[in-house]
């Protein structure tokens, strides 16, 4: 065990050396493992950040519930409580109409003019239905329509259960994307592994008949993988960490509007970077390692 | 130190390379294997350095069963044992003094004890002025020499050559006989040398065995090439 750690250098030097024999396959698929982690880095930017807007959304599921003007006021004590047995409701909260004109003045920039329209407020009192996700909204809101005394009953509108499902798709197709890419990176670095052995093919045998024992053998295409992989995903790391840090700073945290707050840099782009740094060791030395095996297999 | 009883090897495709051979070679000796072309020579070799398995008999060579070897422990059976062969097989762009210390960083050998023993090699195969010389700079028979101290570079007990002067005229090979004979005097390495040359065999004469279509034919202790005809 000591010795195999005695001749990393060793092997190290080795597969400096045969990187630098083959130039330009290594600068290829370095390349591509680039290419890969760059769309590895992006789906993660836009993943972490989605997730945390969609948690969002979630949170603030609301149906809104208006009632019908002929309901006395005895009665909304009793639609409330009807409310609030529905399964998943959390928080039911009253709202009359007066505190409704108050909101829609406050709303409307022309406001003032709506003013006038107070002493024959058109509006009606009504109640917000907080629920515990955004997936009952619809079942929820089916359920409160069939209460007596509610004139209508809607929520944020079909628009956010779209948004919820276009981040799932999002989410799901472009990890698809970046497995294929990873699955690409790898056969990409395997066949530059499996030319670097055919190139040394002659190393080998000799390698061989003085002794070398398979680990031996094999220990320099491994950590030539490995490192055309670490190679390959310092651009995409680099470009993280100053793309992001910019984007940041320009976009003030915010994706266009103040829903789409952005995750802070400081652990983020850690981890994010971690996470391409691994990702690339690893895609590299899946790729070499599927080489090795299948090209240095033991004879005698 | 090498002892070979009933071995035969049938190849795949059917040759009978070897039949029945049995061989007994003790510690220290100077052995010639010689015989004509496909008669079993390198199979001879390949047996011995765990190359090749035999179908029949037993191939011990310093009290291992070489046939017997799994795939996974034959490199470490090797360290006991140096091949040199015919072409020379040296690394093109190391030079000879990394050559020659391949053989022993392969092992995992200390950096000063690498550098140590390569120097007292290179002394050996006198080939100090070329330590930092390429292969394609040196003649043949500085070339043979070279894969001679790789090959002894880690201190086999058993040096195997097969035709090492094979591609070199009677001056290189001539080289090449003197150093191997002073290996066997120095360093008590025992060793087998292939060969085809009659003048050689002829003139340092030593233990020689005959392989004809796989049989041994003879096994003179005094030496000098056997007729063929
Ligand atoms: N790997 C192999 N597969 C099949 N047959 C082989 C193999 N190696 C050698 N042979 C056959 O075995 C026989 C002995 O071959 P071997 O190489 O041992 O002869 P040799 O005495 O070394 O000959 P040479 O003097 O030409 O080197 C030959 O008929 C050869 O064709
Ligand atoms: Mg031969």
């Amino acid at each position: 065990m000591i010795k195999f750690f005695k001749l990393i250098p060793y092997h190290f030097n080795n597969a400096c050396k045969s990187i630098y024999r083959n130039l330009a396959m290594s600068f290829s698929s370095a390349t591509a493992v680039s290419v890969t982690l760059l769309l590895v880095m992006l789906f993660l930017v836009i993943a972490v950040n989605l997730s945390s807007v969609s948690d969002k959304i979630e949170k603030s599921v609301q149906i809104f519930v208006q009632i019908d003007n002929i309901v006395s006021e005895e009665e909304y004590d009793a639609i409330e409580e009807s409310i609030k047995s529905i399964e998943n409701v959390t928080v039911v909260e009253y709202s009359n109409k007066e505190e409704q004109f108050d909101l829609l003045v406050a709303d409307e920039q022309a406001g003032s003019e709506y003013e006038l329209l107070r002493e024959e407020n058109p509006l009606l009192n009504a109640f917000y239905v907080d629920i515990t996700s955004g997936e009952h909204l619809e079942a929820v809101n089916a359920e409160v329509l069939e209460i007596e005394g509610v004139y209508n009953s809607d929520y944020g509108g079909t628009s956010a259960n779209y948004l919820m499902e276009a981040f799932e798709t999002i989410r799901l197709g472009g990890g698809l994307f970046v497995v294929i890419l990873c699955f690409l990176a790898i056969f990409l670095i395997s066949n530059t592994i499996k030319i670097t052995i055919h190139s040394r093919s002659d190393e080998i045998a000799i390698m061989r008949h003085v002794g070398a024992d398979n680990t031996f053998i094999k220990m320099p295409f491994m950590m030539e993988g490995m490192m055309i992989g670490l190679i390959g995903s310092i651009a995409p790391i680099l470009i993280l960490v100053f793309g992001y840090q910019y984007l940041y700073n320009v976009l003030g945290g915010n994706f266009f509007s103040s829903l789409l707050e952005m995750q802070s840099p400081t652990p983020f782009v850690l981890y994010a970077s971690l996470t391409l740094l691994g990702l690339g060791a690893l895609v590299g030395m899946v790729g070499s390692f599927l080489s090795v095996n299948k090209y240095v297999k033991w004879k005698r | 130190m090498i002892h070979l009883e009933n071995v035969s090897k049938i190849y795949t495709n059917g040759v009978h390379a070897l039949k029945n051979v049995n061989i007994d070679i003790e510690e220290g000796e100077f052995v010639y294997i010689i015989g004509p072309t496909g008669s079993g020579k390198s199979t001879f070799i390949k047996l011995l350095d765990g190359e090749e398995i035999p179908d029949t008999g037993t191939v011990l060579v310093a009290d291992i069963n070489v046939g017997k070897l799994k795939h996974s422990k034959v490199p470490y059976y090797r360290r006991n044992i140096g091949v040199v062969f015919q072409d020379f097989r040296l690394l093109p762009n190391l030079t000879i003094f990394e050559n020659i210390a391949f053989a022993l960083e392969v092992l995992g050998t200390d950096r000063i004890e690498v550098r140590k023993r390569v120097r007292e090699v290179l002394t050996l195969v006198q080939l100090d002025e070329k330590a930092k010389a390429f292969p394609r700079e040196l003649s043949g028979g500085q070339q043979q020499r070279a894969t001679i101290g790789r090959a002894i570079v880690n201190k086999p007990k058993v040096l195997i050559a097969d035709e090492p002067t094979g591609n070199l005229d009677p001056a290189m090979s001539k080289e090449v006989i003197d150093l191997l004979e002073a290996i066997n005097k120095e360093e008590g390495t025992t060793i087998l040398m292939v060969t085809h040359d009659k003048a050689l065999v002829d003139l340092h004469k030593k233990r020689t065995i005959a392989l004809d279509q796989g049989f041994v034919v003879a096994d003179i202790m005094k030496g000098g090439y056997i007729k063929h005809d």
